[in-house]
């Protein structure tokens, strides 16, 4: 009988204590991160999805980004002003800059300094997640929409990993990649059913975890589970050359389409951070990066950027797009990048120069024109 | 011992160091824990020294030829002193021995944390008076706890050759004494007369014990990791730059002046509470310091087992307060500044010391005085009390700036921060104010019950106690500042 009492009140103390850490986990993210209190409290709250893919929620904020009416991160547009739209995925959204730090805000910064006016618009129509075929997808309804006068593609290459055979996993539906801006998972059936809990407590563990052991064994933790991970399609040390000729068709679709509305182009290379040999200290961001998208080996993760990056170099050659060379320009290195793809505020500051550079020639004419006007 | 280029840097030597809270030692502590408890008490003894051992030697394994010196030496002395009592000899040749344990423990000392400076200070001087002289300095970089586990070893062989304490025969036993984990690199300096008994006799770990070590460990582990971490990243600066205006200045030693307080006294009572889990009970360091009414009260409320070796080792033999008042002048002041010294190789230090034997003189000066200012009224005795207490709290503080800042000029350059451009910046303060809250609530409730171990009470339950250790365990894990090296380690 005192038995009984001891363990029933011991397990009472161990769920209160539980639930007192839980409770403190929902007022730290309310006090810090202006989290609800209850509901949920995930990257939901800003994507949701049409019949193209992954779109940003018009009005929607969680953690410091914020979307505005028009469903994009920046201000609201203005009327009368030259437009550029920067279109790519989770590295033009700006995951790793502060606030405005992103390359879209100091690309804006930057030319209207350059040519000394404030009537050059940028808009940041990055959405994380999305695939690059989906953003193809968009470019009518985005011309549209908001009349560019001139638009930079930054690809992602990852993507495409999805789209690998077997070919009924090219349907849209079933091409999602995993989310980039959900934190890496060491256990993801696991953390799937806690996040179903939202129990925002876990999440704070989990961090814990991988910030506080050695990250050889998060490494090879992550590198185990990768392997082993559910997936229809199979494990693969390269990228099959089919997967770049959808790369192919997809940079063609955009550049034609944008040529036909007669936009001048920025095309991109992507940066990444290992450059073209990842070092020992590094190899944990590799594997890292690989978690969201497994059927890849890290090694070939390196092989993919190099690849898709000359396509991309092929591309704006071929359709005289204006390339600017952000994986040779950028250095690789954890000065530029938050992680393995996304810049830091400097990075961005390069990517916006370098796409200023680029863009400059371009719009002189034009903006020469308008000031006559 | 090894030339300049080679040569790591002291945060260097401490990244791959066992600090308490690294990850490191949080691997080691529940492997160490979980093999004492299955071992036999030799074994137990045997199996400690070992963990000891490799505790001390993450940081560099060299720093264990002075400690197994240090400790070697002083267990000879010690078992040819105890020989020359029992055999009943005069004084005179354990006064030899005393003098080889004495010299060799100061020796290391010397070598290791002063010859530099010595040496250095001598050519400023000799500079200053016109002469070039090419002195030496050693490319040495000090062995982490030199100044505790000499001090801890030298009174010792003090209490020996006064025939307060008999030698241990077993070298592991008074190995273990010295290099005991918890205490090795930052204290409390324990006296072999209380540990050397836990030692050689098997130990008993209560229910109780156990318990209040947990309390110790967390409490310890908030104070450093959530008080003292937050601390020192919000004041570094204060510090490190161009003086700052006035209000930073004062707000900056207040926040050191905690800042210290939860760094030393967490470290203490991590290492109280590891030591009772493993059945040892190491004595109180900390008695709630900053509710001293007096200087005297001070240093007999702050690193209470470095005072009282100072008093027992230094200040009594010196003559203490028997020899007229000029003498008991003296005797303080050359007390304090050893013990200023103590701290660390710099003038600074020295100063500090000095600034606290003033107090202390001062204070042998006025006691009369104030002892004549009794209230009759409660609530007026109160006040007075808490006047004596806040105007104490102020002089400490004064001495948290002499000791904190990097060097002579440095204290000139915030003593004349401090008298001008008081811009007060609100969002700051109270900031500071918020991370030294917990510290003040726990502190009244420790000070209004009388009890350090403030969850003691009978009457809050045990779910009281669940919902105050998880609160704790959040911070600790959840908002604690950037991992920082304890102060007192560099002493």
């Amino acid at each position: 009988m005192v038995r009984g009492i001891i363990l029933a009140r011991s397990l009472f103390c161990a769920l209160l204590a539980f639930a007192t850490l839980e409770a403190l986990a929902r007022l730290d993210y309310h006090i810090h991160e202006r989290a609800p209190l209850w509901g949920p409290w995930d990257m939901d709250l800003l994507l949701t999805r049409d019949n193209l893919g992954p779109i940003l929620r018009p009005n929607s904020q969680w953690g410091r980004w914020k979307i505005n009416g028009w469903g994009y991160r920046g201000p609201e547009p203005r009327p009368n002003t030259v437009r550029i739209v920067c279109l790519g995925a989770s590295e033009t959204f700006g995951i790793g800059e502060d606030e405005n730090r992103e390359y879209p805000r100091q690309l804006e910064e930057q030319l209207n300094q350059r040519f000394g006016t404030s009537s050059l618009e940028v808009i940041n129509l990055g959405i994380p997640s999305a695939g690059f075929h989906q953003i193809v997808a968009r470019i009518p309804e985005i011309l549209d929409r908001y009349h560019p006068a001139f638009v930079t593609i930054y690809p992602t290459p990852a993507s495409y990993i999805w789209r690998t055979e077997p070919r009924w996993a090219r349907d849209l539906n079933r091409t999602q990649p995993s989310a980039p801006l959900r934190r890496p998972s060491l256990w993801p059936r696991i953390d799937r059913r806690l996040d179903r809990a939202n129990l925002r407590i876990m999440g704070k563990i989990a961090e814990l975890t991988v910030r506080t052991l050695p990250s050889s064994v998060v490494a090879w933790w992550r590198h185990w589970l990768a392997d082993r991970q559910d997936s229809d399609l199979p494990l693969m040390d390269r990228l099959p050359e089919e997967t770049f000729g959808l790369l192919r068709e997809d940079l063609a679709a955009a550049l034609e389409s944008l040529e036909e509305h007669g936009i001048p182009v920025v095309l991109a290379t992507h940066a990444q951070r290992f450059g073209e040999a990842v070092t020992p200290e590094e190899r944990h961001m590799l594997v890292a990066w690989r978690v969201y998208y497994p059927p890849l080996k890290e090694d070939g993760f390196l092989d993919m950027e190099q690849r898709a990056n000359q396509l991309i170099r092929e591309a704006a050659r071929s359709h005289g797009a204006v390339l600017a060379d952000a994986a040779r320009v950028v250095p690789p290195g954890p000065g530029d990048f938050a992680d393995f793809v996304h810049f830091t505020n400097r990075g961005a500051e390069k990517m916006a120069s370098l796409l200023a550079e680029e863009l400059m020639p371009l719009m002189e004419p034009t903006l020469r024109k308008r000031l006559k006007q | 011992m090894w030339p300049a280029a080679e040569r790591p840097a002291p945060a260097e030597c401490l990244r791959v160091s066992m600090l308490f809270n690294s990850r490191e030692f949080a691997v080691f502590l529940p492997v160490v824990l979980a093999i004492y408890y299955l071992l036999p008490h030799r074994g137990q003894n045997r199996f400690l020294v070992g963990a000891s051992c490799f505790f001390y030697a993450a940081w560099d394994w060299r720093f264990l030829a002075p400690l197994l010196f240090s400790t070697t030496v002083d267990y000879v002395c010690a078992r040819k002193m105890e020989g020359l009592i029992l055999a009943g000899e005069g004084p005179a040749r354990r006064k030899r021995l005393l003098a080889v344990s004495v010299v060799s423990n100061l020796g290391l000392l010397g070598f290791f944390k002063y010859f530099n400076f010595f040496c250095e200070s001598l050519q400023r001087l000799l500079g200053s008076l016109g002469w070039k002289a090419e002195l030496w300095t050693l490319q040495v970089i000090l062995p982490i706890g030199i100044s505790f586990y000499t001090f801890q070893a030298l009174s010792y062989t003090i209490d020996v050759y006064r025939g307060e304490i008999h030698a241990t025969t077993h070298f592991w036993d008074f190995l273990l004494c010295v290099i005991y984990f918890p205490h090795l690199v930052a204290g409390p300096i324990q006296r072999a007369r209380s540990l050397l008994p836990q030692v050689v006799f098997p130990r008993k770990i209560r229910q109780d014990q156990i318990l209040r070590g947990v309390h110790l460990i967390v409490w310890g582990y908030f104070q450093k990791v959530y008080i003292a971490d937050n601390m020192s990243s919000a004041i570094a600066w204060i510090f490190s730059g161009p003086a700052p205006n006035g209000f930073y200045t004062l707000i900056g030693v207040y926040g050191f002046a905690i800042q210290i307080f939860c760094d030393f006294s967490g470290y203490t009572d991590i290492a109280r509470g590891i030591a009772k889990l493993m059945g040892f009970e190491f004595m109180l360091n900390f008695n709630l310091p900053y509710f001293a009414a007096n200087p005297q009260e001070f240093w007999q409320r702050w690193h209470i087992s470095l005072s009282t070796w100072f008093r027992d080792y230094l200040y009594l033999p010196l003559g203490g307060n028997r020899q007229g008042i000029p003498r008991t002048c003296f005797n303080l002041m050359i007390t304090m500044v050893i013990a200023g010294l103590w701290h660390g190789a710099a003038w600074h230090f020295v100063l500090w010391g000095f600034y606290h034997g003033c107090l202390l003189i001062a204070h042998r000066f006025l006691k009369p005085a104030l002892a004549r200012i009794r209230p009759a009224a409660a609530p007026l005795r109160a006040a007075w009390l808490c006047a004596r207490i806040l105007f104490m709290f102020q002089l400490t503080c004064f001495g948290w700036l002499l000791f904190r800042a990097p060097s002579l000029t440095a204290i000139a350059a915030l003593m004349g921060g401090l008298c001008h451009g008081f811009h007060v910046n609100v969002g700051f303060a109270a900031g500071i104010a918020m991370l030294a809250a917990p510290l003040l609530v726990v502190q009244c409730i420790q000070l209004w019950s009388g009890k350090l171990e403030f969850l003691e009470f009978a009457w809050i339950s045990a779910e009281v106690r669940t919902v105050v250790y998880s609160t704790l365990i959040y911070f600790i894990l959840f908002r604690g500042g950037p991992p920082r090296a304890f102060i007192y380690f560099q002493f």
